[in-house]
């Protein structure tokens, strides 16, 4: 399947119909929530070495504005949650070999494939991305003021409640296997 | 202004009816709830936007071992790597 057409197969099939109200200005808005960057350092686990690596890559930014405020007075504000977004134009490339692309994007589109996110372009995202949600991580502030790491833009209300939508029903959703003292259970 | 308000609010939920889409509107009830005049502008502002279904399919896909290891893969080659991780 070519780049063009993989990225036209699931734009048809998102739960929304306008990919440029996704994304907003992010003139004035401080780190937080909603900001895209690109070149974001980051610690990434490798399996075939079974160590950490130390990666660069595009990130969407997890943590709330306000517990990143370097201005605001309080402990623990060093650290931000971010999420990884691998580039569409990658994820086709390496997923080219799948047996049944179409029917593996359209389950991503309609979100049933819950840690992956589709998010429509951004420059230089000519394609758009995928947020990786299992693997947000976190990494220093100091990363966003690094050289070379830019703020790619914000996305506007639609899309943070698409993306804050994927998290709660990562995070969040009633366990599937009863813990001592739930419902049900003794 | 509560007239106002309780006209719009009609207004709302036949829209609310013919659109099956309660949320929009919860979120903006919620919102503006202490200014009534935002209220109905804002309610109306939201339903000229993309409205967008938030429910999530009750059964996930779960991904083949063929399926992470091209995910994997696809992480690996859009990062940078700069520098490899080294034995303590």
């Amino acid at each position: 399947m070519r780049l063009e057409d993989a990225y036209g197969f699931i734009s048809k099939h998102l739960p929304y119909q306008d990919g440029g109200a996704f994304y907003g200005s992010a003139a004035g808005l401080s780190l937080g929530a909603g900001l895209l960057y690109s070149n974001v350092r980051q610690p990434a686990f490798n399996p075939g070495r079974n160590l950490y690596s130390t990666v660069k890559s595009h990130v969407y930014v997890v943590t709330h504005e306000c517990d990143a405020d370097q201005r605001n007075d309080r402990a623990f504000i060093d650290s931000v949650l971010v999420c990884p977004i691998i580039p569409y134009q990658s994820f086709i490339g390496d997923c080219a070999t799948h047996p049944n692309l179409p029917g593996f994007l359209a389950e991503i589109a309609t979100r049933r494939v819950y840690r992956l996110l589709y998010i429509p372009p951004i420059d230089p995202l000519e394609f758009g991305g995928v947020l990786y949600l299992n693997r947000i991580t976190n990494v220093h502030v100091s990363a966003f003021s690094e050289a070379g790491t830019l703020c790619l833009g914000a996305v506007a209300g639609i899309g943070l409640r698409e993306v804050d939508a994927a998290l709660a029903n990562l995070l969040l959703r009633e366990k599937a296997q009863p813990l001592t003292g739930m419902r049900g259970q003794q | 202004m509560l007239q106002l308000i309780s006209a719009d609010l009609d207004r709302l939920q036949d829209i609310q009816v013919y659109l099956s889409r309660p949320i929009v509107f919860c979120e903006a009830l919620e919102l503006n709830v202490p200014q009534p005049m935002e209220l109905v502008g804002n309610a109306f502002t939201i339903l000229e936007r993309p409205i967008l279904d938030l429910a999530f399919p009750t059964a996930p896909r779960a991904l083949t071992g063929a399926e992470r290891q091209m995910l994997d893969r696809a992480f690996w080659s859009s990062v940078t790597v700069i520098h490899e991780g080294e034995e303590g």
